[in-house]
């Protein structure tokens, strides 16, 4: 409206019939809607909310989900981290109507994988040989840093091609081994993924990991509006965390060499060279929020 | 407060003074001027084009948090034929000589910032690096996160043994209106033998979000 101004009779005026129709015309001639100024704090609740089939739901803009079972687990063979893997089965397919994020709106991202296992049965993080056969050189040796990195990506063209979420690590590049994925504060972060352990038990030839991991991509949006058409789900590995004198880096390395050769680690004991992994149950979801004040 | 007008008609000589016409409509006008709620407001009288976007939530997010106090540190592997130490790797961690024990609060990021009364939504996502073992297997490591709202602990996660992984938070809790921190802590095993140069832990990636839902 927003505030209704008048002006008070003052005592000993004679009052009269116009300064009483003024200042009830303040009031009739007021064009302004109702604002925050006339609403009370709190002043508006459920009730007064208009409502919609389904049931309100602010602050949510939208929110989408999809998964796969075990079913669909897949036996991934000849993984080095010089590569990643698209999961299939588990997309957010959005192009049949485009989700577009303004200013302001926070995106969520979470998933789940499940790791099943890999196909490297005496693998062990401080080395395949552990110390009854590994000898005093080697008894003392330590786990290593090494896992299986799971990242979504999406895709915010159309026609484009998925890549990585906004200010992420490049996750996406091809490597020839021994090579590195910088991790920085600015442009390649490490938010999004999720760093899930091999370690398991030995069975039917297999290391059994079983293991699922959460990742989660908290982003609130600035600059031009973004539209995303697809999201899905990834994996490369194995990784190392290392830090190559420069830089943190998920490091891709020549498996069964330098450290990882047969005389000191042995990784991966079997086969050589490279692993066979095997990815379980997953689901990815979205959620846009809209309304930070 | 909610005004329910009543109309009236003015009758000769009821308007008897100033100060009385001004008491009764500035009554009215005050109503007018901040007063209105869901008394006077008809049910389902506003819709989304009415809807302030900040009407029902505020939420902040603490990005790229990562473990502080940390160093280049190097780890050894011995070899059967090049014998001990033969390799060894820099990493980014922490190690035993800046690590006493107990709950480390992570300074460089936390959530400050005014919350109103409702429910306080939660999350911490990060992912670790443990150098839980040796392959002697005399050595288990473990690390624990935890979230703390103005010091006090509100959710921690279980004890993790892993040499990577990934630790997950949620919680939601009754806030009030005010000015509150949201922080993170986190703790390892202390130490257990390890070289006391040797890179132990160190953490990435990680997130905290904070989601005040108002009441």
């Amino acid at each position: 409206m927003s505030t209704v101004n008048s002006t008070n009779e003052v005592p000993g005026d004679v009052t009269n019939a116009v300064s009483v129709n003024t200042k009830f015309a303040n009031v009739a001639t007021a064009s302004g809607a109702i604002n925050e100024e006339n609403v009370r704090s709190e002043g508006v609740d459920r009730r007064t909310l208009e409502s919609y089939t389904g049931g309100r739901r602010e602050p949510l803009v939208f929110v989408d989900y999809d998964d796969r079972d075990n079913s669909a687990a897949t036996v991934h063979p000849n993984q080095t981290g010089e590569g990643f893997v698209t999961i299939s089965n588990v997309l957010l397919d959005l192009t049949a109507s485009p989700l577009t994020v303004t200013a302001g709106d926070l995106v969520r991202i979470h998933f789940t994988a499940f790791l099943t296992g890999i196909d490297d049965g005496q693998y062990a993080t401080w080395g395949a040989a552990g110390s009854d056969s590994g000898g005093p050189n080697r008894s003392f040796n330590p786990a290593d840093a090494i896992g299986i990195v799971f990242f979504p990506m999406w895709r915010i063209a159309n026609p484009g091609s998925f890549v990585p979420l906004t200010n992420e690590a490049d996750l996406n590049t091809t490597l020839v081994s021994p090579a590195d994925i910088v991790i920085n504060d600015s442009t390649d972060k490490t938010d999004s993924i999720a760093f899930c352990s091999m370690e398991g038990y030995l069975d039917s030839g297999n290391c059994v990991s079983a293991r699922e991991v959460h990742g989660t991509w908290n982003y609130i949006h600035t600059g031009a509006n973004v539209t995303i058409y697809e999201v899905n789900l990834n994996f490369r590995g194995p990784m190392v965390y290392e830090y190559n004198g420069a830089s943190r880096v998920l490091h891709s390395p020549i498996w069964n060499a330098g450290r990882y050769d047969i005389t000191c680690m042995d990784i991966p004991q079997s086969p050589t060279n490279r692993f066979g992994i095997t990815v379980g149950n997953a689901q990815l979801s979205i959620m846009v929020m809209r309304g930070d004040s | 407060m909610a005004f329910k007008w009543t109309e009236g008609d003015h009758v000769t000589s009821n308007i008897v003074d100033a100060t009385e016409q001004n008491a009764s409509f500035n009554n009215l006008k005050g109503e007018m001027n901040g007063g209105l709620d869901r008394e006077n407001l008809p049910n389902s009288s506003v819709s989304n084009d009415e809807l302030h976007q900040s009407a029902f939530v505020k939420y902040a997010v603490a990005a790229n948090m990562r473990a502080q106090a940390t160093s280049v540190l190097d780890l050894h592997w011995g070899d059967t034929a090049a014998g001990p130490n033969a390799f060894q790797q820099e990493y980014i961690a922490i190690d035993f000589n800046t690590y006493t024990g107990g709950w480390r609060t992570n300074p460089a990021y936390s959530i400050e910032s005014l919350f109103q009364e409702g429910m306080l939504h939660l999350e911490f996502n990060c992912w670790y690096w443990l150098s839980n073992h040796l392959a002697n297997g005399t050595i288990q490591g473990w690390c624990q996160f935890q979230i703390v709202v103005n010091g006090t602990p509100v959710v921690s996660g279980d004890k993790q043994y892993q040499n990577v992984g990934q630790s997950h938070l949620v919680v939601d809790i009754p806030i009030s209106t005010g000015q509150h921190k949201v922080e993170l802590r986190w703790r390892i095993k202390p130490w257990h033998g390890r070289d006391m140069t040797d890179p132990i832990f160190y953490y990435d990636g990680g997130q905290l979000l904070a989601l005040n839902r108002y009441r």
